[in-house]
């Protein structure tokens, strides 16, 4: 009975993953990522496109993310290790990395950034209250664009992708208090920020 | 780690969550910078997702299928952009006679789409004036 206990005690702790299911289902046969790859597509280019303000580079980034991923799911590990490591912190660690390289390119070869022009209309919405959000919207995005990327991310991460912290600190290779003070300093510069304007 | 800190990871978790100030006994948002408050405020209703171009997100899709196919049949990975066939009509795939020279730089020229429909249709009228003359003269 003791030894059972132990046995137990030894086995590893898993965090839930929502993913589990789908994930097993296209290690087991490729052709099935497609659920994956319709869950995360949007997550993926949304926070390329935070990343770079740039359209098209955020499609070039998604694309390569993805197909990396389907590359890579066979070698991908659901851990429990005190860390989070679920398909999607994995698939974001990628999406990190591919954004890394994209920057690295971007110094060698500089290039005028395009600022996405935000058009977040909302059918039927009170035009002054569309106004209203839309400015905000504007204004935040500019408050977010002029973080150092590490702030800029964290905040990504926390309020577009809504990640908890624990996620934020698996893609980011932070701990979690790490993490929790990035944030902190970030809102207190985008509120300086929105104070300014 | 500050208190502060703290306090203000959960009430970021709070308003993510749609709460008002998180869990009611354990945090008063009066404990919360009220500056740094107001930005995560401001970030949550107003930060948007964006999503690529449907266009985009469909060819993604038939390229990682093809892929995906390959993986399961064990095959080398699809050339993007699909594959590659001659182009019908011309060894080398020179649109140039043979008795003209192929281009500035001895290339042969390969043009696709509209642009080789364009010259096709030219090519084929200047083909038929010079029969034309020849049979007149």
């Amino acid at each position: 009975m003791f030894r059972k206990a132990a046995e137990r005690g030894r086995q590893r702790l898993v965090p839930f993953d929502a993913d589990r299911s789908a994930v097993e289902a296209a290690r087991r046969d490729p052709r099935r990522f497609e659920p994956l790859y319709r869950k995360y597509v949007g997550q993926v280019y949304s926070f390329a496109a935070y990343e770079l303000r740039d359209h098209h580079a955020a499609e070039d980034v998604t694309e390569q993310v993805l197909l990396q991923a389907l590359r890579g799911l066979p070698s991908f590990e659901e851990r429990g290790d005190g860390r989070a490591s679920t398909f999607r912190v994995w698939l974001f660690q990628i999406a990190r990395h591919a954004l890394a390289n994209e920057h690295r390119r971007r110094a060698r070869h500089p290039q005028a950034p395009l600022d996405a022009a935000l058009d977040v209309s909302t059918p039927g919405q009170d035009p002054a209250v569309l106004a209203v959000s839309s400015d905000e919207t504007r204004r935040a995005w500019q408050a977010i664009g002029r973080l150092p990327a590490e702030r800029r991310r964290a905040l990504t991460l926390r309020f577009v992708e809504e990640m908890s912290t624990p996620e934020i600190a698996g893609v980011m290779g932070r701990s979690e208090g790490a993490v929790r003070v990035l944030i902190h300093r970030a809102l207190r510069a985008v509120a300086t920020e929105l104070e300014r304007d | 780690m500050t208190d502060e800190v703290v306090r203000l990871d959960a009430y970021v978790e709070g308003v993510l969550a749609g709460r008002p100030a998180g869990p009611r006994p354990l945090l008063d948002p009066a404990d919360i910078d009220p500056a740094a408050g107001r930005a995560a405020d401001v970030l949550a209703r107003s930060l948007v997702r964006f999503h690529p171009s449907f266009r985009f997100e469909d060819a993604l899709a038939a390229r990682l299928r093809a892929l995906g196919e390959a993986m399961h049949d064990e095959r080398p990975e699809p050339l993007v952009g699909g594959p590659v066939l001659a182009f019908p009509g011309g060894a080398g795939g020179s649109l140039a006679p043979a008795d003209e020279p192929a281009g500035p730089l001895g290339r042969g020229l390969l043009v696709g789409g509209a642009i080789a429909s364009g010259l096709s249709l030219a090519g084929a009228a200047y083909l038929a004036w010079r029969r034309g003359h020849r049979v007149a003269s």
